[in-house]
């Protein structure tokens, strides 16, 4: 391991980077999966809020989606872990250094089948962490089965017809009272992009459930994880906009009173929220059931930022953690005096 | 563990599998390290020295090899073996675990009824370290004796030196609660008269 030939390429952002210093190694996923136009996004979203490389810790389980890990940001620390298991992974290493922001990787198997649980308690927890879910609906590394979040009557060339009914990571997420739940689509990269800053912006959980097609096993006009599909029943709840902390918010000249909702992050940044069709409150919990739930009665891929919640405290927030982050404490640190020692000895017996 | 003091003096360079210094057991980094040479992104799949996915065979055996040199080292470094050897004793009880004490009744018993004097090894980890081939060596038989229906370390002894293979006699017992002095007692016995 060398350190990176810095690469003359386009505009260096505030932290003195380029674009290139967030890139990964080249894909080997196939050609047109959209896992990889959200690798492309994620290198765009870090590189745009000038976050150091070396700030970030990325994650992943077992799966298509959690190959890509390696396709963005090779300058941070990554770890490609157990099925099902990138939450319980992820939880322990965020507290090895919480200074640093975590991106994890997951897939509709990883998350909704062997993952479920690690994941349900992980938002629970509100561990601060950008949980991306690349859902396209079945299991490609494993040459196509029926995932967890493939539609009831799905038809698949040799898997036949899928007689159960699918599992909705948003509204999962919603249930385990996720503080940040959105949902886009890998062919509307714009958005994938916007919500994934704000997501990064986030303190806690942000699970972003992005309909991602697999072009080789699931890309039937009428799959509802596949390209066409998305595209025609896309409806996105608002145009959103990431602004960082220090940017002033331009609202557009055909703004009109009513038409834009902001929110705060915790370091500063505002999302901002312009209406579409119909008005869309995403800090009303019970209101975003009530979305999903229509949404899926008219068979329509609402995308967005779903639900936020930003005043509940961290799974961080519960401990009293040093300044010194843990994975650098020595024995010397940790060692407790030997009188202290025998006075915790003499409380016990 | 390097970090970013360690990283400045080599400029970077170093590798997250390499062998440095002979034992098997290459530097890390951890993430928060800053320097930009540092991170490393762990798999479960073939990698290289520096950490990058690899299906080259020669790669993978010399990962292997290394892997058997560090395996090596931990038996330089795991808690030896706790051994009493009474002059005069030429049987051998191997124990581990919950299971030592009623073996330490055991002999008591054996001592009060006349039987055969024996030494005892309570191993306390594995890969073995020379001290347990040394007593292994030392004595005519070795009775291993478990809580495990299969007689698992006795297997597990056999396959670590099979040179002295032979010597080894499981008393290997799982009825779902610990041995007993009384059980271990008899075990050898009934195999010593044999």
């Amino acid at each position: 391991m060398a350190i990176p030939v810095p690469v003359a390429a386009g505009p260096l952002n505030k932290a003195g980077l380029s674009k290139n210093d967030y890139k990964g190694l080249a894909s080997t996923l196939c050609a047109g999966c959209g896992h990889n136009s959200i690798a492309n996004q994620i290198v765009a979203s870090c590189y745009e809020l000038d976050i150091v490389p070396e700030k970030i810790m990325k994650f992943s389980g077992i799966g298509c989606s959690s190959k890509s890990p390696t396709y963005f940001l090779s300058r941070s620390f990554g770890f490609n872990s157990l099925h099902g298991r990138m939450s319980s992974i992820a939880t322990g290493a965020i507290f090895g250094d919480v200074g640093l922001r975590a991106i994890g990787v997951s897939g509709d198997g990883d998350t909704a089948s062997i993952g479920m649980g690690g994941f349900k308690h992980m938002v629970r927890r509100n561990v601060p962490m950008t949980y991306i879910v690349e859902n396209n609906g079945v299991y490609g590394l494993t040459k196509g089965q029926f995932s967890a979040t493939a539609e009831v009557g799905l038809n698949l060339k040799y898997q036949g017809t899928n007689p159960y009914m699918p599992v909705d990571i948003c509204m999962e997420a919603l249930a385990s009272k996720a503080t940040f739940v959105a949902r886009s689509f890998a062919g509307d990269p714009k958005q994938v992009k916007e919500l994934l800053k704000a997501a990064m912006s986030h303190r806690g959980i942000a699970v972003l459930d992005i309909i991602s097609p697999c072009v080789t096993f699931n890309n039937q006009e009428n799959a509802t994880h596949s390209y066409t599909w998305g595209k025609d029943h896309e409806a996105p709840l608002h145009e959103i906009s990431f602004v960082p902390a220090l940017d002033e918010i331009e609202l557009p000249d055909e703004f009109e009173e009513g038409t834009i909702r902001e929110v705060t992050l915790h370091d500063g940044s505002t999302v901002v929220l312009k209406k579409l069709e119909k008005d869309y409150d995403p800090t009303d919990r019970g209101n975003a059931f009530q979305m999903l739930e229509e949404a899926e009665r008219g068979n329509i891929l609402v995308t967005g930022l779903i639900y936020i919640d930003t005043s509940r405290p961290t799974l961080l927030d519960g401990f009293n953690l040093v300044d010194t982050p843990l994975n650098r404490l020595g024995e010397s640190d940790l060692r407790p005096a030997r009188e202290t020692i025998g006075k915790i000895n003499a409380m016990m017996f | 563990m390097l970090w970013e003091t360690n990283l400045e003096k080599t400029n970077g360079a170093w590798a997250r599998y390499k062998d440095v210094d002979g034992d098997g057991i290459p530097y890390r980094t951890l993430p928060g390290n800053q320097h930009p040479a540092s991170a490393w992104f762990g798999r479960g799949t073939g990698h290289d020295e520096n950490a990058r996915y690899t299906e080259d065979s020669e790669t993978w055996e010399e990962n292997m090899s290394r892997l058997k040199k560090k395996y090596d080292t931990a038996r330089l470094l795991v808690p030896p073996p706790v051994i009493d050897k009474p002059a005069g004793a030429n049987i051998g009880i191997i124990a581990y675990g919950s299971t030592a004490p009623a073996v330490e009744e055991a002999r008591s018993l054996l001592k009060q009824d006349k039987g055969p004097k024996t030494a005892f090894m309570r191993l306390r980890a594995l890969p073995c370290t020379k001290e347990v081939r040394d007593f292994v060596k030392k004595y005519d038989h070795i009775y291993v004796v478990e809580a495990n229906r299969d007689g698992q370390m006795k297997q597990i002894l056999s396959m670590a030196m099979p040179d002295q293979a032979p010597k080894f006699r499981s008393a290997a017992h799982s009825d779902g609660l610990p041995l007993t002095a009384k059980w271990v007692k008899n075990a050898i016995l009934a195999q010593e008269v044999k």
